[in-house]
């Protein structure tokens, strides 16, 4: 079961206006999480700051394959808009998160959307094992709020606002 | 050796006969040469008498003729033509006389002594006197020629006298005689001066045969008559009628014949007798050597040195020392045969006539028995009856075969001790006839070690084939490679293939791996040892894990000699090994697996106390309150986490005591746990009332049931009444249970991965993830297995599974 931003997560679009200084366009996350409670504090903390202009969260690998390649549920483009970015979680029911990875890069064309690992293993084959499979980034879930917060505002601007994207 | 001493003769006497033999030739040709000689000899003597007899006879002619030749000259005197002349012719008679000797003699026509001159001239003569035989005076009157007569007895002189006349012819006619007249005196002298051999007479005969000089001794009168007796030479003058007589006295005559013959006879025969002799001494020594050769010890003084007795006796005396030689080995070897045969350490018995004859003491011990209750028993009474058949089946064959093959019989000891032996007969005949040496070999503890051996081979063999283990063994020298029974087995070979060397067997490790696997041979001579795993397919095309090990084998110098080593079918240990490495694989994701699951709803607390303390100074309620949610979600996780890895430890490892409890108890139990939510959710259970006994620990049992019914009613479907069925098919341990619900259904696709260790499709709903990992373990313990059929999402879902080892066979 794959949600959209529409249920029973808030949209996020009012208060933010994200921006790309690229393109002007809406900027799209696909979020992968499978713990409804992490997914909440993501949400949460791109609702308290001005960072994405729509977030799409999946709970599962399949889903976000589902999204990505606009299958299944996500057939209809407008329910899967492309992502400029995608934060993966690595522990994911169904399919799992490296193998979405894998899978998204492999394919020539979603493989250059930029993938942000977001999970809590800091363990480094875990790492090694992502960056092998072409991950453009990696970020362990801190287990404090405020960093938390911090390290999502930090992603904000970075790869949704200095980084140039190839779309 | 007595063939020769009746027939036959000696060698001496055979000796001497071959000499006379071949001397009797030359002997008689010498004799003959002899008489011969003598013959020629004595015609040679008698040929020199004769001419000796000549020569007189013509020295007499000579004379005879010397003197009427002076005669004729006297007559031829012309004084004699006259009368007045006489004394002239006297004197020169007298001269005559004086010349020649003798008396001359003038007579006329009338015989009438003109004058003689042994008387003066003048003197009254008588008449010539008649001569008895031939007269000269007659005979010259006669013939007209000089004439010699015979001899007479002077008128005047009154001596012997021999006359030769002279016939004067005047006017042609005879007028006077003219005679000289000799005394056979003189004649005598003259014979005298002769040289003639002694013993020899030489006789002058006047016509008459009357003497009239004789030399020599008088010849016996008992003289064969006739003109030419043997020693006697008779030669008549020519001018007279007087005739040489010389006589070879008998004696003489025949002396050198006899010398001769004597001589030639005497040498003869000591040539004879030399020979012989020397035949008979040559003989004698050498039938003395040739006797030697028989008897060795009369060897003769002084030996003959003829080469071939020498060789002979050289030989006979090596025969005799070869023979003696050869009869001191056979006695020394009869000595050893007879030794070897007493201390053997096998038995060894005669048997001649079904009787033991002999028995070395070997055989003694072998049978149990003394000399005494051996010897002159059938051997038969001492085989074990069963044997008794083959036994004298070869024993019948021996008759026409020299020896038997080797067999194995059982012989009985007293006290029925049986013992093993080996049998070999071989027939012989010897002076006392046709016999049997039978020689035992006692074989029962060879037996029972081959018994050993051959229990050990089996139990290595049998070893070899549990373990899938074999051995091989590959000789460099001779490029063979033996292989054991488990070997080929495990190389899949139907059969030992004798040829095929290590490079066929290369052939049936898999294409990639060849090189390694020619790299840990090369290895192994370079360093004595292989440890190698490969895998290989089999001719079948069945594909195995092998491992070979390996090590060098050296010969005396150290150099390689073979290799030997093992080969393994590990098909099995690599399947461990894989699973082992899949449970290691699990193992760790399972830490991995538990720590991030453990750390997630770690960091849902802390973050959400976080959010909490912002709402709360911010007042939002409706925020605390779901802040508030999460983090107790997020603990009750954590708990049931936790709990569940407690039970997934203990299963298999904290067992209850397994008891008999009946299906229908088993899932009662379990509806009971879960009753609950059934209740809540209406749920329609149906139970197939099946009586079936299972065995083992009740508790887990249950959870599998509670577990499935729990999911069932988890994931059942909003629209419709949930409907579950329980229920078993099948006899035994084949028995598959099932649970079958109308709830959402499963993704095809991850019918498979519900299984595994916290995959949970969905996160969003309750419980851990572990529940199916969690009975898919118990089930596993009872040797089960569970799967999940469901036709997919919407269709709902039937799980089945097994648990063999929860039937006990009764």
């Amino acid at each position: 079961m794959g949600a959209v931003s529409a249920s029973p997560f808030p949209t996020l679009s009012g208060q933010i206006k994200g921006v790309s200084i690229m393109k002007g366009e809406p900027i799209v996350i696909l979020h992968v999480e499978d713990e409804p409670a992490h997914a909440t504090v993501v949400q949460r903390i791109f609702e308290d700051f001005r960072i994405a202009n729509r977030l799409m969260q999946v709970a599962d690998g399949q889903a976000a394959l589902d999204y990505l390649q606009r299958s299944g549920e996500f057939s209809a483009p407008e329910s899967s808009p492309r992502p400029h970015v995608v934060l993966l979680d690595l522990r994911l029911p169904k399919v799992d998160g490296l193998e979405v990875l894998r899978t998204v890069k492999a394919d020539p064309d979603l493989g250059l959307i930029p993938v942000v690992i977001l999970t809590t293993s800091d363990a480094e084959s875990d790492m090694v094992q992502a960056y092998g499979c072409n991950a453009n980034s990696y970020l362990v879930k801190p287990v404090d709020l405020k960093q938390f917060v911090e390290m999502m505002e930090a992603f904000g601007y970075y790869w949704l606002v200095w980084n140039g994207n190839p779309y | 050796m007595g063939i020769g001493k009746d027939t036959g003769m000696s060698l001496k006497s055979f000796l001497t006969r071959l000499i006379l033999i071949c001397v009797l030739p030359l002997v008689l040709l010498a004799a003959y040469l002899a008489v011969d000689r003598v013959q020629s000899l004595q015609t040679q003597r008698d040929i020199e008498a004769a001419n000796l007899a000549r020569n007189i006879a013509t020295a007499l002619d000579r004379q005879v003729e010397a003197r009427i030749s002076a005669l004729q000259v006297l007559a031829a005197s012309s004084s004699l033509d006259d009368p007045r002349r006489l004394g002239e012719l006297y004197q020169e008679a007298q001269d005559f006389r004086k010349n020649f000797g003798g008396h001359v003699v003038l007579a006329d026509s009338a015989r009438q002594m003109i004058f003689l001159t042994s008387a003066p001239l003048g003197k009254t003569l008588p008449k010539l006197p008649r001569v008895k035989g031939n007269s000269a005076a007659e005979i010259a009157s006669l013939t007209g020629k000089p004439a010699v007569g015979d001899v007479f007895i002077g008128s005047v002189l009154k001596v012997p006298l021999v006359a030769m006349a002279v016939p004067v012819f005047r006017a042609g006619r005879m007028s006077h005689l003219m005679l000289s007249v000799i005394e056979t005196g003189k004649v005598q002298q003259r014979l005298d001066d002769l040289a003639i051999p002694p013993g020899w007479s030489m006789t002058v005969l006047d016509g008459k045969n009357e003497v009239i000089a004789r030399r020599g001794p008088p010849q016996p009168a008992d003289r064969p008559a006739g003109d030419a007796p043997p020693g006697r030479f008779k030669v008549k003058s020519s001018l007279s009628p007087w005739s040489v007589l010389l006589e070879v006295p008998p004696h003489l005559h025949r002396a050198p014949v006899i010398a001769a013959t004597t001589a030639m006879m005497a040498t003869l025969l000591a040539a004879t007798m030399v020979s012989v002799l020397g035949g008979i001494w040559a003989g004698r020594r050498l039938a003395g050597s040739v006797a030697a050769l028989e008897q060795p010890h009369l060897v003769p003084d002084r030996q003959l040195a003829i080469h071939e007795i020498e060789a002979v006796r050289c030989r006979l005396l090596s025969a005799a020392a070869a023979r003696q030689a050869a009869e001191s080995t056979l006695r020394e070897s009869e000595e050893r045969y007879r030794s070897l045969v007493e201390n053997a350490p096998m038995a060894i018995f005669v048997n001649r006539s079904d009787s033991i004859e002999y028995a070395n003491p070997a055989a003694l011990r072998l049978f149990g028995a003394d000399a005494g209750q051996l010897l002159g028993r059938s051997p038969f009474q001492f085989v074990h009856p069963d044997f008794h058949c083959g036994m004298a089946e070869r024993i019948q064959r021996l008759s026409r075969e020299r020896s038997t093959p080797l067999t194995e019989v059982r012989i009985v000891q007293p006290g029925s001790v049986e013992r093993n032996v080996e049998v070999v007969a071989t027939a012989f005949t010897d002076h006392k006839g046709a016999a049997i040496q039978v020689m035992m070999h006692d074989i029962t503890e060879r037996k029972k070690a081959e018994e050993v051996a051959r229990l050990s081979t089996e139990r290595l063999l049998r070893a070899e084939a549990i373990a899938h283990l074999g051995h091989w063994r590959y000789d460099l020298g001779s490029d063979e490679l033996f292989c054991s029974d488990e070997a080929y087995r495990v190389l899949g070979a139907a059969t030992r293939q004798p040829a095929a060397g290590p490079a066929a067997y290369l052939q049936l490790v898999c294409p990639e791996e060849r090189a390694g696997a020619a790299d840990a041979m090369a290895r192994l001579l370079r360093e004595g040892k292989l440890d190698f795993d490969c895998r290989i397919t089999r001719p079948d095309g069945e594909l195995r894990h092998v491992t070979l090990t390996g090590e060098l084998q050296r010969d005396g110098e150290g150099a390689a000699a073979a290799m030997f080593g093992t080969i393994m079918d590990t098909t099995r240990l690599k399947q461990q090994e894989r699973e082992l490495q899949e449970k290691n694989v699990e193992l760790e994701r399972f830490t991995y697996m538990v720590s991030h699951d453990l750390r997630s709803p770690l960091v849902t607390v802390k973050t959400f106390l976080g959010y909490l303390e912002q709402d709360m100074a911010s007042g939002n309620a409706g925020r605390i309150s779901q802040d508030i949610g999460y983090m107790r979600g997020a603990a009750e996780k954590m708990g049931h986490l936790l709990d569940d890895l407690l039970e997934m430890t203990r299963i298999g490892r904290v067992v209850n005591a397994p008891v008999q409890v009946s299906f229908i108890e088993l899932v009662q139990s379990a509806l009971a746990l879960v009753a609950g939510s059934i209740a809540e959710r209406g749920v329609q259970v149906q139970l197939q009332p099946r009586e079936l006994t299972l065995f083992g620990d009740a508790p887990r049992l249950v959870e599998i049931w509670q577990n499935l019914l729990d999911n069932a009613v988890k994931f059942s479907a909003a629209e419709q009444t949930p409907c579950i069925e329980v229920g078993a098919e099948g006899e035994g341990r084949e028995t598959v249970f099932y649970l079958r619900d109308n709830g959402i259904g499963i993704d095809p696709r991850f019918c498979q991965k519900i299984f595994g260790l916290f995959d949970k499709l969905d996160q969003r709903t309750p419980g851990t993830g572990l529940g199916l990992a969690i009975i898919k373990r118990i089930i596993e313990l009872y040797q089960g297995r569970i799967w999940v059929e469901s036709a997919g999402v919407g269709h709902g879902s039937c799980f089945r599974f097994t648990l063999p080892d929860a039937f006990r066979p009764n």
